[in-house]
């Protein structure tokens, strides 16, 4: 189990930084729901980026509803036209819609509803499978299609408001095979689109797969507190950890890996408590910001702890520009078990290391 | 069996007008009817179910060419909808809607004058009516898609006393329009649902000069004439939770039009029970209570809550368990009874002001 993606929106500038979700994202802070946390009005569109495409994710909104008939949460692949959404109607009941090809089929409004300009959290949880329909010489001649059958599940402050399964319309094949007919291998989840227009807002975002419920969850964001590793470059002063942990992010102060093999490695702020107790830790999200001035250059890898629990690799762009990295743990390093503990996170330092 | 009611005095209307109504907004006036205070504007509730009969009642000002109630299911796609109408020489009428406006009722004889109070109440009985497809015939070549329209029985009644009642049926809709012919259309009943051409909620509005107050709803039962005496936290019996301030759990909690600094926290499952203030003597039968609560959740993970009513030894939970969303949305949880839960028959004088109820967090 992964996360895909964990976002408080707290940590950016959402208005002026360009972040790592793709275009035809456009969303503008407002009041946030909780004292330590943002939120945000628009829309988010993030596409996973192929190979990454899922069959069973679970997303997690908070979400303030302004009963004009949105669509929270949406799921898609674009490069075969799954599409699949709850919508939200004008009496705050919600449904579920799912398409492959043309007008989305859809279920029944849910019983449960809630109430104008609510704040309440959302789950989402949904798992693909595709559907062939063997061509059929007839009569009548029926084509070769595929569908797909989407089993749902949404879930409002933990209570399940509507769960099922649902087919979308077919696509028809034309064409002969997979080479020619690319998005017969799409047929699953590839990106994920989140909205709240008009008076409506959002926080507290994420997915994971496969698909898990977390639950009403809150997202802390702690920024970097201290130097553990210094061997990079600082853009001014000496203290490397007072150039990375401003925000919303300010890149024209940073630290530079000038050679292979450098490390910068930094603790964190103290997690705050919060009330109700001692309360589950669902995860963390790592999250660099990264850009490289040297064209076609530079490799770099994050982690935890100490150097040897790694990131995947990053590459960032060449281009001058800076982009958001993301690495979702929901377990401590090297375990499928065992969360994480306050005393983990409030000891825990992230780095970051040049390979190339 | 009562559905709903609304008092419109223990809220701010214009402050916290919509932390219960699906939509809508009522702004408090003062000048109620009894020296109560009303509201003005439009309260849309969704009551969360599908109902084939419902009666809805409230004290109004006429104000000509209005619509007070409004019943109506956009469930599913659904497009029904019925009111009663007040034209613009202060008579009655009642139209039913269903993508098309059906034939309105005649009007009433009896006439209303402007600005004057009334209690107004409309009960509706609605039945689904299925035309089948017909094919085209040769001559002329025309044919009928399949439709359906929704009979309306109906009963309207001012200050007791009935003024208009009768038989309306709506206009027809196309069950094949829309999604309807993959089967994803869910208004009308079908073998596997019940569609939703029947009523799940309701509008009441009172714009422009016009006021509203003393609002029931209930499943077909007419409660007549009747007004809301809001009373409330007067003192703690045995509590649990957190005040905001003081030592007093009760005087945080009865504020109102309600005072978002003063409220009891709990941030674990723990309880609250007051006293309430006593009953104004009358005379008269209590038709019904309406145990509100007003809530916020200030941070994440899971929490459920209910309400429950204490008398002697022994303590009812509310029909109702809600889990609130978080953030700085306050909102109001209510739980209607019609009689006591402690011996099914109505409630008494007595034990109203011997009752006892309180919030519970449960996880």
């Amino acid at each position: 189990m992964a996360f895909v993606i964990l976002d408080g929106f707290a940590f950016r500038n959402v208005q002026t930084d360009h972040w790592f979700y793709d275009s035809d994202s456009s969303i503008q802070q407002v009041t946030p729901f909780f004292p330590w946390s943002n939120a945000v009005q628009g829309i988010v569109f993030w596409d996973f980026g192929a190979p990454e495409e899922f069959e069973d994710v679970c997303v997690g909104l908070r979400w303030q509803n302004a009963l004009n008939g949105q669509s929270p949460i949406t799921l898609k692949n674009n490069l075969s036209g799954f599409t699949c959404f709850i919508g939200c109607d004008g009496m705050g009941r919600f449904n579920f819609n799912a398409t492959l090809n043309g007008s989305p089929n859809y279920t029944d409004t849910s019983t449960l509803w809630v109430a104008a300009n609510e704040i309440n959290y959302l789950e989402l949880s949904v798992q693909t499978s595709k559907v062939h329909i063997p061509y059929d010489p007839g009569p009548p001649e029926v084509p070769e299609a595929y569908k797909m059958l989407v089993e749902y599940e949404l879930r409002v402050n933990d209570e399940v408001f509507l769960e099922g399964g649902i087919e979308t319309p077919q696509r028809v094949l034309f064409g002969s095979g997979l080479d020619t007919n690319p998005w017969i291998s799409h047929l699953n989840i590839g990106a994920v689109e989140i909205n709240a227009l008009g008076e409506a807002a959002m926080s507290d975002f994420y997915i994971n797969t496969p698909g898990t419920f977390k639950g009403d969850s809150s997202i802390r964001t702690l920024y970097p507190a201290a130097d553990v590793g210094t061997d990079f470059t600082p853009s001014v002063g000496t203290v490397h950890y007072a150039l990375v942990n401003d925000h919303p992010d300010n890149t024209t102060t940073n630290n530079s890996a000038t050679a292979t093999g450098q490390i910068d490695e930094y603790s964190f702020d103290t997690l705050p408590s919060w009330a109700g107790g001692t309360q589950t830790i669902n995860g963390i999200a790592g999250i660099w910001h990264l850009g490289t001035s040297d064209p076609n250059t530079g490799g770099v890898f994050g982690f935890y702890n100490s150097p040897s629990h790694f990131t995947p690799n990053f590459y960032p762009l060449s281009d001058g520009s800076f982009t958001y990295f993301f690495d979702g743990r929901e377990y401590v390093y090297g375990s499928t078990s065992v969360k994480w503990t306050e005393g983990a996170i409030n000891t825990i330092t992230l780095g970051l290391k040049r390979f190339l | 069996m009562l559905r709903f009611g609304d008092s419109f005095i223990f809220r701010s209307g214009s402050v916290f007008n919509s932390e219960y109504y699906t939509n809508g907004f009522a702004d408090l006036a003062p000048n109620g009817r009894g020296g109560d205070t009303a509201a003005n504007g439009a309260a849309f509730y969704n009551l969360g179910a599908d109902y084939n009969q419902l009666t809805i009642g409230m004290g109004w000002t006429a104000n000509y060419g209005q619509s007070p109630f409004t019943f109506a299911n956009s469930a599913g796609g659904a497009a029904f909808s019925c009111s009663i109408n007040l034209d613009t020489d202060g008579r009655w009428n009642f139209t039913a809607n269903n993508t098309s406006v059906g034939v309105p009722s005649a009007s009433s004889v009896r006439s209303v004058r402007q600005g004057l109070w009334y209690f107004v109440e409309l009960n509706v009985i609605t039945t689904p009516i299925h035309l089948p497809a017909l094919p085209p015939i040769a001559l002329p070549p025309v044919g009928r898609a399949d439709q359906w329209y929704v009979q309306c029985d109906f009963i309207f009644r001012v200050n007791g006393v009935e003024w208009l009642s009768g038989r309306v049926n709506s206009g027809g809709e196309q069950s094949a329009t829309g999604a309807g012919a993959d089967g994803q259309n869910w208004w009308p009943p079908s073998l596997t649902q019940t569609g939703h051409l029947s009523m799940s909620e309701f509008r009441a509005v009172a714009a422009g000069a016009g006021l509203m107050n003393d609002l029931y709803v209930t499943d077909g039962e007419f409660l007549g004439d009747c007004t809301y005496t809001n009373l409330y936290p007067a003192s703690d019996v045995s509590v649990s939770m957190t005040p905001s301030t003081g030592s007093s759990n009760f005087a945080c909690v009865n504020t109102h039009p309600a005072d978002n600094t003063k409220y009891v926290t709990a941030s674990s499952p723990l309880s609250d029970t007051y006293s309430f203030d006593p009953l104004p003597a009358f005379n008269g039968d209590v038709l019904g209570t309406v145990l509100a609560m007003r809530v916020l959740k200030t941070d994440g993970g899971s929490a459920q809550i209910k309400e429950h009513y204490t008398s002697g030894m022994t303590t009812v939970d509310s029909v109702n368990k809600w889990r609130p969303g978080g953030g700085y949305t306050w909102r109001y949880k209510i739980d209607v009874l019609d009689k006591s839960p402690f011996t099914g028959l109505r409630w008494t004088q007595t034990e109203i002001n011997a009752l006892e109820a309180g919030p519970d967090r449960l996880s």
